[in-house]
């Protein structure tokens, strides 16, 4: 009886572990910098990031201008994510705007031309 | 009273300051002004002692406390977005308060964040749902009656088979125990309770505020279900151009135009228009009677804004409205009958509005108001050869002075108003009724917030009705967040108002049965005022679940009347009887909902509803006519990823589920003329695709009652309407079956 307790325990015990350490691989927390000045920002920035097929979390914050990414390593990365958001005309640490997309904001979030958080 | 709270605060923290000694800290608070003047806490804003390395960030509320250092210096506030402002502490004892105004910068931004169709307040302290545009553009159609259609705390239904008037019900309450009013102010009510809601149009409309249970005694003592607060296109928020139409396969067209123009930097103006008609005549279900009448409304409004940018603001307003409505048998019915029924209701409404603020410039967290109210109402209607005439006239003002006791954790609101009604009515063969209704009153209401945990509403009123005599009207409303995704709501209190009993049962001219009115006492028809308790207890869960947002309610109300006008047609079907209540009345409800992203862009919303309303008749205790005991509800939405630029498309859909509901009994009748004593379950679903083309253009389709359920034969006796057993009232489904309509919109939003 002792022994099959200690069975039944080592299993269960052993199974949490085991699929936490896969998960714990599998899902992937992250932050970087990404520029934006205002809400409208926030919200361009944010919609753009859990468009992405995988992301689960986009929370960006206007005052640090960091963007914290929860993500699925099996469906996408960093830095196919930071592209994403940088073709949607917002710079990020490794991507400079795609020029075109940065043209067509609107004129409160034109962050690299002197607009300032607001 | 405020020099005693002045002195029992002194006397507190002398005797605070004196234990603590040594460590001297100052304490104080960063507030901003809203728009309206409304003061509230910044959270997280910066304060610290210029040039030193003292410095903290305030809570949640605004609040802070910062130690003094040794050579105090100037006290800083500053917030992103907002004008710094410092501070030259005297007194390191009394509390300290900063209000920051917002640096201009942010004014000329719009917000938009992805933000829920419907929000519950967290903060509030009553439960308030509040229904943004958003949330109205799903329910494409048309006026305030069909702004609940996603809503799963209002119900709204038909009042019978031949006007197409639709009334709320909150609560498992008939429509006039909610009041409902227009920016704070009285909105419907009076002999416009039967078809007012068809007198908002909803593109006029920016956001509505539901509250279920008694309200806020600073708008009156009339709400006893619930509130629900219309707020409409307004310079301060409006677009700059607005157009929308719509047509629907009844045949149903509208037009609204809502222009907003600055005027100059104090002036502001927004004028909104709106004409809809229904000219044709269907008969779908082959009752020999329009199944909607035909319709014609011409509805609009001007309204003004100032602002002098710092203490001064007000508002005023006109309102015209003329509707008219036809309806009764069609027209093969009415060519061969030399006495067709026909339906006609005319109604002329003009109101002017006016609100008066005033914000103390020394002490932003002091103000007043002023409301105003005149309103002109004529209707007349005919349902075959019975007539119901009536004019109302209302004036009214109420006035609301708003300060601190000592600080801001202690609030109050206290001031005076006047109701003034007028009353004439010419009913059928009852013949003339008419009254004056006037109302004194006087209320006060504190609210005490020591911090985010918790917030207590209590107030009180005092009205003097010159027919019913002087009247209390306490209320109290508790909010406790004991974790900070959990808020707890226990509310309780009074109503009272007079029953317009014929307008807003207007449903009973459409049937052949003897009103028989049985009223003694002094008062409105010889009938009491109709007063209840309401009390409720609500819980609201935030949570996240694989890292999206969600929350549950739950919410239990019981409402109580001590008196009531009962319009009893249960003795037999040719006869209503409306008496005083003499027992019990009361309602039940308990509700559960669920809001859930279940997956991402994919809204869910869930909710049941359970409901046991009780009347006393003269037949005994029976659960109130054509109201259904359980209600499921279920709403989906979803909308596709926005390109710069572009548009997208949303997408909506809503399944409700109602239980069977009782019918009046019918049993004396022939059997061609009996109905069965309670309606049947249905289900009913309604879908509606938006695309939005650009920031401009969006065009909407929509689908509604998509499997064309019906009530079958909603009318008694249909084809002998001067019959003994005609009744268009007995209606708990659906008439007309399923529904397309097309609509486009098409704004300009202000220049940034």
């Amino acid at each position: 009886m002792k022994n099959i307790i200690i069975i039944v325990l080592a299993v269960f015990s052993f199974s949490p572990i085991y699929s936490q350490e896969k998960n714990k691989k599998k899902i992937v927390e992250t932050t970087f910098r990404v520029d934006g000045v205002c809400e409208d920002c926030k919200k361009r920035i944010e919609d753009a990031t859990l468009r992405i097929s995988g992301v689960k979390l986009a929370e960006w914050d206007k005052n640090t201008q960091q963007l914290n990414v929860v993500y699925k390593n099996k469906k996408t990365s960093e830095d196919a994510i930071q592209q994403t958001i940088a073709n949607n005309g917002h710079s990020t640490e490794g991507h400079e705007a795609d020029s075109a997309a940065y043209e067509k904001l609107p004129k409160c979030c034109k962050y690299s031309s002197g607009v300032e958080p607001h | 009273m405020r020099n005693l709270a002045v002195f029992l605060y002194l006397l507190l923290t002398y005797t605070l300051v004196t234990a603590q000694e040594e460590v001297r800290s100052v304490k104080g608070v960063v507030l901003t002004q809203d728009k309206k003047g409304k003061l509230e806490g910044i959270p997280f804003a910066n304060v610290y002692w210029m040039d030193t390395n003292y410095g903290t960030s305030t809570s949640i509320e605004g609040t802070f406390q910062l130690a003094v250092p040794d050579k105090p210096t100037l006290l800083i506030a500053s917030f992103v977005g907002y004008t710094s402002d410092t501070i030259d502490v005297k007194d390191f004892n009394a509390p300290i308060s900063f209000v920051l105004s917002e640096s201009v910068l942010l004014d000329e931004v719009e917000i938009t964040y992805r933000r829920k169709a419907t929000e519950v307040s967290f903060m509030n302290p009553m439960k308030m749902e509040n229904i943004s545009e958003k949330e109205l553009f799903k329910a494409a159609c048309c006026n305030l009656s069909e702004s609940f259609e996603t809503n799963p705390s209002v119900d709204v239904n038909f009042t019978d088979a031949v006007t197409g008037a639709k009334q709320i019900r909150m609560l498992g309450l008939d429509g006039p125990y909610t009041m409902i009013s227009r920016e704070n102010m009285p909105g419907i009510r009076g002999i416009g309770n039967s078809y007012g809601l068809s007198f908002i149009p909803g593109t006029w409309i920016n956001s509505i505020q539901v509250t279920k249970g008694v309200g806020s005694v600073v708008n009156g003592y009339e709400s006893i279900a619930g509130q629900i607060n219309t707020e409409l296109q307004q310079p301060d928020h409006g677009e700059q151009l607005f157009l929308n139409a719509y047509a629907s396969q009844e045949g149903r067209m509208e037009l609204n135009f809502v222009n907003t123009h600055q005027v100059n930097s104090k002036w502001g103006t927004t004028l909104l228009l709106h004409g809809s008609m229904n000219p044709w005549e269907q008969d779908v279900n082959k009752d020999g009677f329009m199944d909607m009448p035909k319709q014609q409304q011409i509805n609009l409004m001007n309204r003004w804004d100032y602002h002098n940018g710092t203490e001064w603001e007000a508002q005023f307003g006109i309102q015209f409205l003329k509707d008219e409505k036809e309806g009764g048998q069609i027209k093969s019915w009415r060519e061969e009958s030399h006495n067709p029924y026909s339906i006609g209701i005319n109604t002329e409404r003009a109101e002017f509005f006016a609100k008066v603020g005033y914000i103390f410039p020394e002490y932003k967290y002091r103000s007043m108001g002023l409301q105003l109210l005149g309103l002109h109402h004529r209707h007349e209607s005919k349902y075959g050869n019975r007539e119901y005439n009536a004019t109302e006239q209302t004036a009214y003002a109420n006035y609301i002075y708003q300060s601190i006791i000592d600080n801001t954790m202690h609030k109050f609101k206290t001031g005076m108003s006047f109701m003034y009604d007028t009353y004439d009515e010419q009913v059928d063969t009852l013949g003339s009724f008419k009254r004056v209704e006037s109302v004194p009153g006087t209320f006060f209401e504190y609210t005490y917030e020591p911090s985010s945990v918790f917030t207590l509403v209590a107030g009180v009123r005092v009205d003097y009705h010159n027919l019913y005599g002087l009247f209390y009207t306490p209320r109290l409303h508790m909010r406790i967040a004991p974790t900070e995704t959990t808020v707890l709501r226990l509310l309780g209190g009074s109503g009272q108002r007079t029953s317009n009993v014929f307008a807003e049962h207007q449903s009973l001219f459409a049937t052949s049965r003897t009103i028989e009115l049985f009223g003694q006492n002094k008062g409105a028809y010889g009938l009491l005022a109709e007063r209840a308790y309401n009390a409720g207890l609500s819980i609201m869960q935030d949570f996240r679940l694989d890292y999206r947002d969600g929350y549950v309610t739950v919410d239990m109300y019981r409402t109580n009347f001590t008196n009531k006008v009962v319009v009893d047609i249960d003795e037999a079907s040719d006869r209503a009887l409306i008496y005083n209540l003499d027992g019990k009345s009361y309602a039940n409800s308990a509700q559960l909902e669920v809001n859930y992203e279940l997956i991402k862009f994919l809204d869910l919303r869930l909710a049941y509803r359970w409901m046991d309303v009780k009347t006393q008749y003269k037949s005994g205790l029976k659960r109130n006519p054509l109201t259904p005991k359980h209600r499921l509800f279920a709403n989906l939405g979803y909308e596709t990823k926005q390109v710069l630029g572009k548009g997208n498309w949303t997408f909506d859909f809503t399944a409700q589920w109602l239980g069977e509901q009782r019918i009046p009994t019918t049993a004396a009748s022939p059997v061609e003329h009996q109905r069965a004593s309670n309606s049947s379950s249905f289900t009913l679903f309604n879908t509606q695709v938006t695309r939005n083309f650009n920031d401009r253009w969006s065009g909407y389709i929509g689908l509604e009652n998509i499997f064309n359920y019906t009530q079958k034969n909603p009318i008694i006796e249909a084809e002998n309407p001067f019959g003994n057993h005609f009744d268009a009232s007995l209606v708990w489904g659906p008439i007309y079956g399923r529904m397309v309509y097309v609509g486009f919109r098409f704004r300009i939003q202000k220049e940034e």
